[in-house]
């Protein structure tokens, strides 16, 4: 929402402020009534002090009234960043001067001409279309400039994350439906919820943490199968720590002459979908995305012992579950 | 061949150092006692192995490759809820 608030209105100028967000059918409101003032020939004051956020029509507005008898007062340095984004504003005072953007870039834009479309263009050629501005950036300023409400910079960020983060999804959940529910929730989280990262880690780290956090939490809610004893597929040893069962049977060289390599491959995924979801993400992050203990550990809330400690009894019980369908002891 | 250490660990004990031994995490004292009791141990040798290849059939698992209009779908859908938001 966004509060336009006059100030004060002399013969030379009219003065508003402009509280919350310049986004949406917002941007539209503001550009009707700064063209209404600056139609009477007086000059436009646009206090930005409590502006907090603008999308792409509200860029692209304030833009185009630099172009015209207008000032911009007071632009925080987040909401001076956002208009600089594209190249064309040089400076956005934050002390009460003009603002004014390059002249070549602005000429013949007026207030009535701000390009509607540049969001829409921006997001649906997300997949390897037009070249965008913001292919060349670093992770860090993407995140900046998502923080700003860049969408080309959530584009470029979905575009380079999205088939990690449906993967890591779809080998948590199993199904490619949940999965793309749960990419749809992270990526609107990350849009969302990107002025909440304050880069304490890398936004691969916060973005698996949102990943598996969704999948886990759609795991949990699973209704429970038939709950089975992952203890009897675990190791047993005496009192004087010696294996139970002995002798253990070396299968690994039968695995695959005994079970077709397809009945293996589903024999483990099921074996999987038994582990605890903690259990599993914490396997499917360490052998399917090979991502190293401590970033496991951050992505799940977890020491990188309690990591390790779950990754051993989920590869265990997974040993346990192929040596029982060979007809052995999980000893 | 290994010199003794004259330190010796149980197979449950073995076991459990695995996680760290497979990647080559233990420290070099640890690593020593423990091979020094699976070239004795024959139940050992013989979980050791099964570990392993248990880790490298997990590893071999992977799901299909993800559809050629997923993407884009998905971005279509978010596209979709971004700009309702706004409005």
């Amino acid at each position: 929402m966004l509060r336009i608030v006059p100030v004060a209105s002399l013969n030379e100028a009219v003065s508003l402020r402009l509280e919350g967000q310049v986004r949406g059918p917002w941007v539209e409101e503001l550009r009707r009534l700064c063209a209404q003032v600056l139609a009477t020939g007086r000059a436009l004051i646009l206090d930005m002090t409590d502006v907090s956020f603008m999308d792409l029509h509200g860029v692209a507005l304030f833009r185009s009234l630099s172009d015209h008898n207008v000032t911009l007062l007071h632009c925080s340095l987040f909401v001076g960043e956002q208009m600089k984004g594209g190249g064309v504003m040089r400076t956005i005072s934050s002390t009460g001067s003009v603002s004014r953007g390059e002249e070549e870039h602005l000429a013949g834009m007026r207030t009535a001409d701000v390009p509607p479309a540049r969001k829409e263009k921006s997001m649906v050629g997300a997949r390897g279309g037009a070249e965008s501005p913001c292919a060349d950036m670093t992770e860090q300023e993407l995140v900046q400039r998502l923080q700003a409400g860049d969408t080309e910079a959530f584009d470029t960020l979905f575009r380079q994350h999205f088939a990690k983060v449906y993967r890591q999804a779809l080998h948590l959940l199993g199904t490619a439906t949940e999965a793309e529910e749960v990419v749809q929730e992270v990526f609107l989280t990350v849009y969302e919820k990107a002025h909440t990262f304050r880069g304490a880690s890398a936004f691969t780290t916060w973005l698996y943490r949102l990943t598996v956090n969704a999948a886990l939490s759609r795991l949990r809610r699973r209704t429970r199968r038939k709950e089975i004893a992952l203890d009897d597929y675990l190791p047993q040893f005496r009192a004087d720590g010696h294996h139970l069962v002995r002798p253990v049977v070396d299968w690994s060289a039968d695995l695959e002459q005994c079970l077709a390599h397809a009945q293996m491959q589903q024999l483990l995924w099921k074996a999987i979908e038994l582990l605890q979801p903690l259990d599993k993400a914490v396997l499917v992050l360490s052998d399917f995305e090979d991502l190293p203990n401590r970033e496991i550990g951050e992505a799940l809330g977890l020491t990188v012992l309690a990591v390790k400690a779950r990754l051993h009894r989920a590869r265990l019980f997974l040993r346990g579950q192929l040596a029982v369908a060979l007809g052995h002891s999980p000893a | 061949m290994t010199e003794s250490t004259g330190a010796t660990i149980t197979c449950q004990q073995v076991t459990a150092l695995l996680i760290d031994y497979v990647v080559g995490d233990l420290n070099p004292a640890t690593t020593l006692v423990l091979e020094q009791h699976v070239q004795n141990c024959p139940d050992c040798i013989a979980f050791l192995r099964t570990y392993r290849e248990s880790i490298r059939l997990t590893r071999t698992l992977r799901y299909e490759d993800i559809p050629g209009d997923l993407q884009d779908r998905v971005h279509a859908v978010l596209r979709q809820k971004l700009t309702g938001e706004s409005r």
